[in-house]
């Protein structure tokens, strides 16, 4: 299998305040294309600058990433920004759709910064807000449909330009149980056909989407393995092994 | 994305349309005030040049000076038929004219008349536009015969035709009592009609041409003129035409050792009456367009501002795949359009605002699609400059950071 995330070595430190702040430590990161992979972990654990890193939104303080095969280091923003648009789609907690356009001139927006013509971004608009079940509420602004609704043009949005990885960061923590349940099943669906998945939740039964599960604690990952939390019905999430059970991932 | 730029822009435009049109005030205001500034001025020009391009082309003024000028050295009937025989001179006339009074059924205005002979309608481009000209006959003698100025008619009769109308004139204690024969439209009257209208044409006197002997007799000059009009035949020698007839002149009168006559070239004088209106045009304009730069300044301010409000969107944009340049471009194509708008409505109200003024002033303002086009250009050239700083702060966000703004 080809492999989509490859870090090796990752440490952030923001050096904003006075003291260093270490937000990831020496993280080894693995995806392979197809995968579908949850990040749980408290709030302050770093999961945000992982999804950061991973999204090209931010970068590392030493050690490599890989994305696809690209070592993004020695990147520009515009090679970013590029990567960004072709290779990632983003899905985000508050959805951050832009409430002055309708949902299929939001879902349109990636493919404008893909220079793709008029024509043909509003056709594949349409058929990404088709396949999420929004095709007659394309004219709507965001403010005039629901969370559930919301979230579903975002998804629109991240698969409109057909990329490699979807990054969802927290996809349900804004919207409702039925409209979570239809956003997880909307991602599954998609990681199915083939579209890595890469998700931060702290919810355990969206976490149970994903293949496999990875837990992050003071800036460093651990994984278990998806059988393992499955043979156990207790559901033992809430005590994360210790890093030096399982660093390398 | 060009096209994308300008909906977003138009989009962001329409979302805060308060703030965008107070935005855009400033230039509203320095565009509206050099076009109406400009028209105007660009007006008083076109129509000086307009009345004297027959004439002034190819026209010299020949004057006996005042304060040297004895009786002998004046210009005479006679010296008129010389000049009239050389070859390199079209027309040529003597300038009488002088202000009166005009007295019909009792009522009494201002009077400005002006002596007529031969060459003179040719040279005013005289045009009747009722009853009759003059006859060869009334050109040379002393017929008391008038023709009325278009302009006055109103003035004098109302709306009745003042063909056929008989009227009293007087200057100086001498009276005289024409007929009117015909109505005129010449290059003087409506050069004369550029004085301001004071809103009361009481003061504005009627205009009437009579034979060149009834002027000369009624201001008392009866055998010798001050001033000639001559026109050569070519625009390119009228240098030459002038001077022959300044030699002519001190030939007859035998006083070549005086300097006691001038010329002075038409063309020469609307040129410095022109460098004039343009200087003053230019003067205002100058600072009419120093509110460019202050709305300028306000457009960067409501820019910076909006750059401030919308970081959450420039966030969203970035981690779509919005580049610098894209979001840079987004910002400048705001403000440029900002300004664009502004510029076109500056335009619209300038060249009301010119027209108004043109009307009050009693002439037509001009202004050329050239002066709105380096407006509207100028304009967004203002959007342009004073947008970079803005739109560079925009696209330098980083997205994390622009992202969590809330």
């Amino acid at each position: 299998m080809p492999t989509t995330i490859h870090m090796r070595q990752v440490n952030k430190i923001y050096t904003t305040g006075r003291i260093p702040f270490h937000a990831l430590k020496d993280v080894d990161f693995q995806v392979e294309q197809g995968d579908f992979v949850a990040i749980m972990g408290p709030s302050g654990s770093g999961k945000s600058t992982l999804m950061n890193i991973i999204g090209l939104l931010d970068e590392p303080s030493t050690g490599s990433y890989e994305l696809n095969g690209i070592d993004v280091k020695d990147l520009t923003d515009d090679d970013r920004a590029y990567l960004r648009n072709q290779e990632i789609g983003f899905i985000f907690q508050s959805f951050h759709l832009l409430p002055q356009l309708t949902l299929l001139e939001n879902v349109e927006l990636p493919l404008v910064y893909a220079a793709a013509p008029g024509k043909e971004r509003k056709e594949r608009a349409r058929a990404a807000l088709e396949e999420v079940g929004l095709a007659r509420w394309q004219h709507h602004r965001p403010l005039e449909v629901s969370g559930g609704q919301m979230q579903r043009t975002s998804i629109a949005r991240a698969l409109v330009t057909q990329p490699a990885l979807i990054l969802a960061d927290e996809p349900t923590g804004n919207i409702d149980s039925q409209a979570s349940a239809e956003v997880m099943k909307l991602i599954s669906n998609f990681n199915q056909r083939g579209t890595t998945v890469v998700l931060i939740t702290h919810e355990r039964d969206i976490a149970e989407h994903a293949k496999r599960l990875v837990f992050i604690r003071d800036g460093r990952l651990s994984e278990e393995h998806m059988e393992k939390h499955r043979n156990n019905s207790a559901g033992t999430y809430s005590e994360a092994p210790s890093p030096s059970e399982v660093n390398h991932v | 994305m060009f096209r994308e730029s300008m909906k977003m822009a138009w989009a962001a435009l329409l979302a805060n349309k308060m703030r965008s049109l107070l935005t855009m005030l400033g230039i509203i205001v320095g565009i509206a005030s050099v076009i109406a500034i400009v028209g105007v001025g660009d007006g008083a020009k076109a129509l000086i040049m307009d009345e004297f391009e027959g004439v002034g082309a190819s026209s010299v003024i020949i004057s006996a000076r005042s304060s040297d000028a004895e009786q002998q050295d004046m210009i005479t009937a006679e010296d008129i038929n010389d000049i009239r025989e050389l070859e390199s001179v079209r027309l040529v006339t003597p300038s009488v004219s002088g202000f009166g009074f005009i007295r019909q059924h009792l009522k009494e205005s201002n009077l400005l008349f002006y002596g007529v002979d031969q060459d003179y309608p040719q040279m005013a481009s005289m045009k009747v536009t009722s009853g009759r000209a003059f006859t060869p006959t009334e050109l040379e003698s002393r017929q008391p015969v008038a023709l009325i100025e278009k302009t006055s008619v109103e003035k004098l009769v109302g709306n009745s035709d003042p063909v056929g109308e008989i009227v009293e004139i007087s200057s100086g204690g001498k009276r005289q009592t024409v007929t009117i024969e015909g109505v005129v439209e010449t290059s003087a009257s409506s050069f004369m009609s550029m004085a301001p209208d004071t809103g009361n044409n009481d003061d504005m006197p009627v205009t009437l041409y009579v034979p060149l002997q009834v002027a000369q007799e009624l201001i008392g000059d009866r055998d010798y003129f001050r001033m000639l009009l001559v026109m050569s035949d070519n625009p390119d020698t009228f240098e030459e035409t002038g001077n022959q007839v300044l030699r002519l002149l001190e030939a007859n009168h035998n006083n070549s050792d005086k300097e006691v006559y001038t010329k002075r070239n038409v063309t020469e004088l609307l040129d410095q009456a022109n460098r004039i209106i343009g200087i003053v045009t230019t003067a205002i304009s100058a600072i009419a367009a120093l509110s460019l730069l202050v709305g300028g300044i306000g457009v960067m301010n409501i820019m910076l501002v909006s750059v401030t409000e919308r970081t959450k969107e420039i966030g969203i944009r970035k981690a779509l795949g919005a580049t610098t340049g894209d979001i840079m471009f987004q910002f400048m194509t705001e403000s440029v359009i900002v300004t664009l708008v502004g510029g076109i409505i500056g335009v619209i109200t300038g060249l009301a605002t010119s027209k108004f003024l043109g009307d009050f002033l009693g002439y037509e303002s001009r202004v050329s699609i050239t002066v709105i086009l380096v407006a509207l250009i100028f304009s967004s050239a203002v959007g342009l400059f004073f947008g970079i700083y803005p739109a560079r702060k925009a696209s330098l966000l980083n997205p994390i950071d622009a992202l969590r703004n809330e």
